[in-house]
């Protein structure tokens, strides 16, 4: 039955790179690809939200935009400007664990963004106003306004971390954070901020793309090399949560209708039951056949249906979200979602399911690594939470190597009725 | 003196000394200087030479009915993406039955061959392919991906949806009421509403470009499943199709692969209904769509812009990019960077087949929509005189960059190349295209940018009145018209 999963696996799944350590501790990978003439430079931190003082929620994030406004060498708008002259560009994101800058661009830019990347590692700090602060809160206050509050449903993410996890824990806050938490940060936060966190030694550059890999590790030596190692915050490692801190949750929203949500806390990113959960979500809301999906939209009762596994540091959520069709309620849907937990809490999925899902999974993964920044990326992503960049093919092994019985098993685990978090949003008029 | 004159001098110094009767105290140690360390990061290094592209061409095949395959091999992994484009899209749907493409779309997935819709779902996921497929302004698509090895039966699959779609009624319901829900839901977006109003507001409610392609409401329920049907059957025809093929697959295998089950395929193509010039706007009211109390206004400014393909394409593009088309850009760097008022700020091209919009996009922090307004205005007078040659370059190597990445990935070249095909383009368009993007000169944007004339625009503001209004009017913004969402 599962000749299928042979197949898709057929190629072995690599990102050949070669790997060292600069004496300050900097981590270099380096991946060539001559396929197109590009080239990234992916530098990941590991530095997030998890790590911003109390009262200020979403520092992290905000840094993250500090980090384009300019240095001594290279101030104000010269890091886009100069990127964009020569036909490249860049972006960044942050989450809870990490936070990760990429430049991507033609093969000639490389040199200038490893220097790019060097010279606002070393003195970003120093080069910080006021002025710099005040716009980029801004620009901030007003991604949190687009993406959450005006958004609709999109205030669920923000109520999420406060409803599981108890206050002081590393995941008690939202990435974006409180309009009022980011309106108090001060200069003063962004240089110790900068200072504690963005170091050589807690840092990951991966060099990706057509270019040659010797020249290509001068540059890195000669403009990181010089910068110094600095002792790190020690950072506490917060206990395991499972009870979550509210079990109830309503909100009101600008929208037409009505959305569940269960949120339950999971298995951490890479930890054991990871794998098995994110196979979980795939098989209760991945595809038109999944399970969620068969009995609420295909039956009529809603018109979407989204689950997730979502992994991080020291924990993780599992999500299920569902927004019932017109005239259907909220515990309609509920019914069902916990009668198929329920169900697969009990018994394992079928041989049939299990070749979807190894399928579907196996050839997302290839998808996934198609683009350069998204390899790039990977290799920083394993380096961060396993410590080796060369996980891939374990990686594809804790999924294909998954049994049914343990798929079973984390659900019965995790998965309990009594652990879950609703959160419920409301139209508006329900308010009134 | 030069450090290696200096040491010559002191070896001689003890053999001099040493004809003295009296020999003097020995000279003090000589302390070479240290030499200044040179910070590696003082300078910024220069960038080189641009290393030449070139995209791929596609080998250009037909099946035994003529119908055209593009194929574009790739070994990199063993996946592959194909692409079936066919003529007629939304704008062939019948007035007052807007949407009748939309739930074609969805509802020939929905059981096909012998499989019902489940399992017709199962047994594409099973075997780990995806289908997926929609409907534009221009035509509609059908996008077949998945690991290589289920290429065979994945165009098995395709060719039941495509020849033997069951299309039930039930199915059809079903599928109605999953896009009449989505479209509700979209209406919560205020993105949405402001870009489907402009949209309509700029071409008119009854052009086929104004139409929105996901349909409305009363369309959706209008659409019945013999409109359904007779629109699949009159669109799913041999007649103007083509695919589309990127991966790890060889064209020979393909066109086998592909005559033996689409090579019988037959139909003309049904005839494409004249699409109009939009009409032209002078001095519009500025159209305010009201959503109480949301913290931000979405704008979406409309202007005339190229049609696919059109000569002034290219030159067109380069003004876009200056003007919002990267970080830099003019509208990002004064809205977002300067001001704080954004998130950020697009402008763009959205082109089809016989005509297109020069569209601006954004999301204004609420108490600051008026002096945004005026800001933006200011921009589009300063774009229309021209851009420099710091501008020029900069939009060159961002379009340049663009094409690359689009083709990282199968789905990315099979898509770009289909789009082509779709418009009866010659193959090597996408190289044409970048050297023309190239070569463009200064002197050759000015022309195309005085399309950003406000003057002839359609301004479409969807925030909270209460508060916009008023601080509109003050500002000098009188000429305003509140529209419901269209």
């Amino acid at each position: 039955m599962l000749v299928l999963l042979a197949v898709a696996y057929a190629a072995d799944p690599s990102i050949p790179f070669t790997r060292y350590e600069l004496p300050n501790g900097l981590q270099v990978i380096l991946m060539e690809d001559h396929h197109l003439p590009q080239v990234c430079v992916d530098t990941w931190y590991r530095v997030g939200s998890k790590d911003e003082a109390k009262g200020r929620s979403g520092f992290a994030h905000l840094f993250e935009h500090l980090m384009f406004m300019g240095t001594f060498r290279l101030p104000g708008n010269g890091f886009d400007k100069v990127m964009e002259a020569s036909g490249g560009w860049n972006n960044a994101w942050t989450m809870e664990d990490a936070t990760n800058y990429y430049d991507v661009g033609p093969p000639n830019l490389l040199e200038t963004f490893i220097w790019m990347e060097a010279d606002r590692m070393q003195q970003l700090g120093e080069a910080m106003t006021q002025e710099k602060l005040d716009l980029q809160r801004d620009v901030v206050r007003n991604e949190r306004r687009q993406s959450n509050e005006d958004r609709p449903y999109g205030m669920v993410e923000i109520e999420i971390p406060t409803a599981l996890y108890p206050t002081g824990h590393p995941y008690d806050h939202s990435v974006i954070g409180s309009h009022e938490d980011l309106q108090a940060a001060s200069v003063e936060d962004v240089k110790g901020f900068f200072a504690s966190w963005y170091v050589p030694n807690n840092a990951s550059l991966v060099v990706s793309g057509d270019f040659d890999s010797a020249q290509a590790r001068g540059w890195v030596e000669k403009y990181f090399g010089g910068l110094a190692r600095k002792e790190l915050p020690v950072r506490v490692v917060p206990g395991p949560v499972t009870t979550p801190q509210k079990t109830d949750v309503t909100i009101t929203d600008q929208v037409d209708a009505p959305q569940l949500n269960l949120v339950w806390h999971s298995p951490a990113k890479f930890g054991a039951g990871d794998a098995e959960m994110v196979l979980v979500a795939d098989l209760l809301g991945g595809g038109e056949s999944s399970r969620l999906y068969q009995r609420l939209v295909d039956g009529g009762l809603a018109q979407e249906v989204d689950v997730f596994q979502y992994g991080l540091q020291y924990d993780g959520m599992f999500m299920v979200s569902v927004i019932p069709m017109s005239g259907v309620k909220v515990e309609t849907v509920e019914k069902v979602v916990k009668e198929e937990l329920a169900k697969l809490g009990n018994a394992p999925p079928t041989p049939e399911e299990m070749e979807r899902l190894l399928n579907q999974h196996a050839i997302s993964t290839f998808e996934e690594l198609e683009p350069l920044q998204n390899r790039a990326e990977s290799l920083n992503r394993y380096w961060a939470y396993t410590g080796s960049p060369d996980y891939l093919a374990k990686d594809v092994s804790r999924f294909s190597s998954a049994q049914p019985t343990a798929i079973s098993a984390v659900v019965a685990q995790w998965l309990k009725p009594e652990l879950a978090t609703r959160i419920v949003v409301n139209p508006e008029e329900v308010k009134k | 003196m030069n450090r290696r004159l200096l040491l010559g001098l002191v070896a001689l110094l003890p053999l001099t000394a040493s004809a003295r009767p009296k020999p003097p105290p020995p000279p003090p140690p000589v302390v070479e200087a240290a030499p200044v360390p040179v910070d590696p990061l003082a300078t910024m290094p220069t960038v080189g030479p641009v290393v030449s592209f070139s995209p791929p061409t596609p080998e250009v095949r037909e099946l035994s009915n003529h119908v055209p395959v593009w194929v574009i091999p790739s070994a990199t992994l063993p996946i592959f993406t194909l692409v079936l484009t066919v003529p007629g899209g939304s704008q062939l749907d019948a007035a007052g039955h807007e949407g009748t493409a939309a739930l074609a779309m969805e509802a020939m997935r929905r059981g096909a061959g012998d499989r019902t819709g489940p399992e017709f779902a199962a047994e594409v996921e099973r075997r780990g392919l995806t289908i997926n497929g929609a409907a534009t302004e221009d035509g509609s698509y059908l996008t077949l991906s998945g690991p290589v090895s289920q290429l065979e039966p994945g165009l098995d699959l395709l060719a039941d949806l495509v020849l033997r779609p069951k299309l039930t009624p039930k199915e059809i319901r079903k599928a109605r009421d999953l896009l009449l829900a989505g479209l509700q839901q979209s209406f919560s977006e205020p993105t949405y509403v402001a870009a489907r109003t402009a949209q309509a507001l700029y071409w008119g409610t009854g052009h086929p470009y104004g139409r929105p392609s996901d349909g409305t409401e009363a369309g959706l329920k209008a659409s019945k499943p013999a409109d359904v049907k007779r629109w699949v059957k009159s669109t799913f025809v041999a007649g103007g199709a083509g695919f589309t093929v990127a991966g790890a697959v060889d064209a020979n295998s393909v066109i086998t692969a592909l005559n033996a089950r689409f090579g019988a395929w037959t139909g003309t193509a049904p005839t494409e209904p004249v699409i109009a010039a939009a009409p032209v706007h002078d001095h519009e009211p500025i159209f305010l769509v009201d959503v109480p109390d949301s913290a931000q206004t979405a704008f979406y400014v409309a202007f005339p812009g190229p049609r696919i393909g059109d000569p002034v394409e290219a030159p067109t593009r380069v003004g876009t990019i200056a003007l919002g088309g990267t970080f830099t850009s003019r509208l990002n760097a004064l809205l977002r960077e300067k001001r704080g008022y954004t998130y950020g700020v697009k402008a763009g091209l959205s082109q089809r087949f016989s005509a297109g919009n020069l569209v601006v996009r954004t999301r204004i922090r609420t108490d600051v929509t008026a002096p945004a307004l005026t800001d933006l205005l200011g921009e589009l007078k300063g774009i229309q005189t021209g851009i420099s040659a710091e501008e020029l370059g900069k939009a060159q190597g961002a379009a340049r960059q663009d094409v690359v990445e689009e083709l990282e990935s199968q789905g990315g070249v099979a898509g770009t190349y289909a789009e082509e095909l779709s418009y009866n383009r010659s193959p090597d368009t996408i190289a044409a295209d970048l050297r023309a993007i190239g070569a463009v000169q200064l002197g050759d944007v000015t022309g195309p940018l005085a399309a950003w004339n406000p003057d002839h625009a359609v301004f479409v503001l969807v925030g909270d009145q209460k508060v916009i209004e008023p601080k509109l009017r003050e500002a000098g913004y009188t000429n305003l018209k509140v529209v419901s969402p269209l």
